[in-house]
């Protein structure tokens, strides 16, 4: 079930009702529901892995009430490790297994081995790698101290599979989502109206910015061989706004829809492209997954403590597994590491955390400088974005060197270009909303807010009818095959 | 919570507005919300001709044929095949077309069919682009319940929705027409109903409205001139594209599709259908279409092998017919197929088995003008 589909259209007013009106705001039945509600959600996508979901849960629930009963500190460690590794585990068979079988098979192959594996014709059960981080982090959590174990295990499962973020994040926390779980939920005119306002505003970014550029994106990527550099620079730029309008898009759907339901969620993006370098990039861009990694292996590791060689170490270390973590392909994994070397300067330079506060706070335009340092950082995401979307390594290369070719000073050339033009306009409208709204939760969280209201629902309206007149033809959310 | 939902209900009335119209439209005109089940099963006289909902076709063919009793004949391809009508045979007659645009999909639409439900007798479209080499669509294996499932009872908003706003504002709709029905046919879907346009009981396709447009010399009917087609050769494109040589894969699959009707006892009378003498003389002089000079030399073979017959239509004089009873680029008018039918019937085809000369040549003579022999 789509975010952007008909049927999430329906299911999401029927829950509403069902779940403010009939559970009566009794706390037990409002879980209960949620979680019904929930499972039937995954269940739409594949009913079949939904038992794999189910199990996930549990293994975490009792390892977790393990963990905290336990005294001794080495078995704990071992329960810890236990959950890590049958969690990893599923991760690893689902996802990796293929990668790591055709790749180990042609490592042998390059020292005149020859290597047969089986490989696994399995689908990848959607929102594994985020409802697996959850679980992750509950138990990691716990093992820390962090938090005291859910014995129920109605109101842990909610925690997990929580629709909203189910398939595709923000990955929350226990310490965050947990606590919200477990307390009586009154209803909030105010945080409604907010949810409504960030899903209108997700579903703009889906499917007028992503879906449009996807058209393009999908043409130039998938016939790159047949273009001149400057088509492949628009290819790029028309993914680099594809990825964030459907990804940032998604999650704002996601928080919109919990605030629906009195559940606040983590922040994913903060307008990561306006960033003025990479760091503060990697602050804004995917933020419950940077924040995740930050948390349970950067410090871990010691983070940017220690000496240069550490830094270097631990730095690459969680940008190889956050590309990892996207896909079984050798692109995202150079993708991660070019991210890291970007990142690896001002580590080392202890300068990754000079921009803190969004560009150019309480003013209306940035500096000359500042200006510029946007542009170079996101020439380089774009950049990064080639490897991201290339199939193959060799494909991302090609694509480089095409264009650094003299066919960039070549007019760019390919169908629906007079389409692509409006699309280009959207995106120009998109960017100046976004630079007005920097400031707040999400681009729109505050545009006229002071207006009278028949102006302010005149804007409302406008964008709905935006989206009905520029919807491009709809796609799958990127990050669902993550 | 009151305050909450007061205000929202407020907020959607417009919205409400704005999806109620084109669901009020769509529910009218019977293009969703419907079933036709009951409509094929009965003997009322309809015409079901869709506008955003041409999937529907193939359950409409694939469950009169599987709910009806046997017909002797069918005519059996693309949309190039839809004029053959019921009047035109003595014995019981469908036509098939418009569920084959592609040769592997024969076999399957035949496969879905009981063998007690077979014809005796298939006229079989050949495509001339069937055959181009540089057309590879034979790769993609057609689901073997394509025609079964393929019935979209609710519409999906959007972007349908969208289409019929846009569709308004370029004034493709009357709203009026959507009241107005002064025959005592059945009108199905929008096409039906604002064009007059759609599928007849016996499965042949009327194209009333564009009939009308032609009749009037109306430059906004579709093709006018044939200007889309001229359009589409220049671009080598939609069903035109260049190629040089007979592919041979298409040769495979005719060869199969044949094999199946000899084990089904079904007689094949083939045809290359026909294309209007501009659009003939266009591809003719052209150098991008050489595969069709060869199309009959290498099919040939491999229907004599079956011992059937093929006709070769393509030059639409060679029926005795002209441009002016062409509906566009590349589908002649009723009264065209009915002088290709005689064409056939004078060469000595099977098909004298099942059809009169004498009668095809006296409604000829009463036909109710360029286009059409009998009417609805």
């Amino acid at each position: 079930m789509l975010f952007n589909s008909t049927n999430f259209a329906l299911f999401l007013p029927v829950v509403f009702t069902l779940y403010w009106f009939v559970t009566n705001r009794n706390l037990k039945y409002q879980n209960l529901f949620l979680l019904v509600a929930s499972y039937f959600f995954y269940a739409c996508w594949d009913w079949r892995f939904l038992f794999l979901l189910i199990f996930s849960t549990l293994l975490d629930f009792a390892l977790g009430l393990k963990i905290h009963k336990t005294k001794s500190q080495r078995n704990k460690l071992i329960w810890l490790w236990l959950s890590i590794v049958i969690n990893l585990g599923f991760l690893a068979v689902f996802k990796y297994y293929n990668f790591f079988a055709e790749s180990f098979a042609n490592g042998l192959s390059l020292i005149g081995f020859k290597a047969e594996f089986i490989t696994l014709q399995v689908v990848l059960p959607v929102g594994i790698s985020f409802y697996t981080f959850h679980g992750l982090s509950y138990v990691i959590d716990l093992y820390k101290g962090r938090i005291e174990p859910e014995r129920n295990f109605i109101n842990y499962s909610v925690f997990v599979s929580f629709f909203p973020l189910l398939v595709a994040g923000p990955i929350e926390r226990a310490t965050h989502l947990l606590p919200q779980i477990l307390k009586k939920r009154e209803f909030d005119y105010a945080k409604a109206v907010d949810g409504l306002k960030q899903i209108l505003w997700g579903i703009f970014k889906k499917v007028v910015i992503a879906d449009n550029c996807a058209v393009f994106a999908n043409l130039i990527f998938n016939h790159s061989a047949d273009y001149n550099g400057s088509t492949l620079v628009i290819g790029a730029l028309f993914f680099t706004f594809q990825i964030y309008g459907d990804f940032s898009g998604y999650s704002d759907i996601a928080i919109g829809v919990a605030k629906l339901f009195g559940i606040d969620l983590l922040r994913n993006f903060a307008f990561p492209y306006f960033s003025r370098d990479n760091a503060e990039y990697w602050r804004r861009w995917h933020i419950s997954l940077s924040s995740w990694f930050r948390d349970y292996l950067y410090i871990p590791l010691g983070g940017s403590k220690g000496g240069t060689w550490q830094k270097i170490r631990n730095v690459l270390i969680i940008f190889l597994l956050s590309g990892f973590w996207h896909g079984a392909n050798w692109t995202y994994i150079v993708w991660g590491l070019l991210n890291g070397l970007y990142v690896l300067p001002s580590v080392i330079l202890k300068t990754n955390r000079t921009n803190l506060e969004i560009v150019a706070k309480g003013k209306q335009l940035p500096t000359i400088k500042e200006f510029f340092h946007i542009l170079i950082t996101f020439c380089l995401t774009v950049f990064g974005f080639i490897i991201f979307r290339s199939n193959t390594i060799s494909q991302a290369f090609d694509y480089i060197k095409t264009i650094f070719s003299t066919s960039l000073f070549t007019a760019p050339h390919f169908e629906d270009s007079g389409k692509a033009i409006i699309t280009g306009w959207l995106i120009i409208f998109f960017l100046i909303v976004e630079w007005l709204g920097r400031e707040q939760q999400y681009a729109i969280e505050k545009l006229g807010i002071k207006w009278p209201k028949p102006i302010r629902w005149a804007m409302y309206y406008t964008i709905i009818i935006a989206l009905c007149y520029f919807a491009g033809s709809k796609q799958q959310f990127i990050y669902f095959q993550f | 919570m009151k305050k909450f939902l007061i205000q929202l209900l407020l907020f959607s009335i417009p919205f409400l507005i704005i999806l109620g119209v084109p669901s009020y439209i769509l529910w009218k005109s019977k293009e969703n919300f419907y079933r036709i089940d009951s409509v094929i099963s009965s003997n009322e006289k309809y015409l079901i001709g869709y506008t955003y909902n041409e999937i529907n076709y193939g359950f409409l063919k694939w469950d009169y044929l599987n709910t009806h009793e046997k017909k002797t004949v069918w005519a059996l391809g693309s949309s190039r095949v839809l004029q053959f009508r019921k009047n035109m045979f003595d014995a019981s007659f469908y036509n098939a077309g418009y569920m084959t645009s592609k040769l592997n999909e024969f076999r399957p639409f035949l496969k879905n069919i009981p063998d007690n439900k077979l014809p005796d007798y298939i006229i079989l479209g050949l495509d001339q682009w069937m055959f181009n080499d540089n057309w590879d669509h034979l790769n993609v294996i057609p689901d073997k319940n394509l025609w079964r499932n393929n019935f979209t009872l609710y519409p999906k908003p959007y972007p349908l929705y969208r289409t019929i706003y846009e569709d308004i504002f370029a004034g493709k709709y009357s709203f009026a027409s959507l009241f107005e029905d002064k025959t005592s046919v059945k009108k199905i879907g929008l096409n039906a109903i604002m064009n007059d346009t759609g599928f007849r009981n016996d499965g042949s396709f009327f194209y009333g409205g564009q009939i009308d447009k032609l009749i009037r010399n109306d430059s906004t009917m579709e093709d006018f001139n044939y200007a889309n087609t001229f359009e589409r050769i220049k671009k080598g494109e939609g069903h035109f594209e260049y190629g040089t040589f007979v592919n041979n894969k298409a040769l495979i699959e005719l060869d199969k599709i044949l094999a199946y009707c000899k084990l089904k006892k079904i007689r094949v009378i083939a045809i290359l259908p026909p294309f209007p003498n501009k659009i003939f003389i266009k591809l003719k002089e052209s150098h991008h279409y050489d595969y069709m000079k060869s199309i009959y030399q290498k099919v040939k073979p491999i229907i004599d092998k079956y011992q059937y017959e093929i006709h070769d239509l393509t030059n639409i004089s060679s029926c005795g017919s002209n441009d002016f009873e062409t509906i566009d680029g590349f589908h002649g008018g009723e009264v065209t197929y009915q002088k290709c039918l005689l064409t056939i019937l004078k060469s000595g085809s099977i098909l004298n088995k099942v059809a009169t000369i004498q009668k095809l040549e006296f409604d000829l003579l009463h036909k109710k003008n360029n286009y059409t022999v009998y009417g609805y």
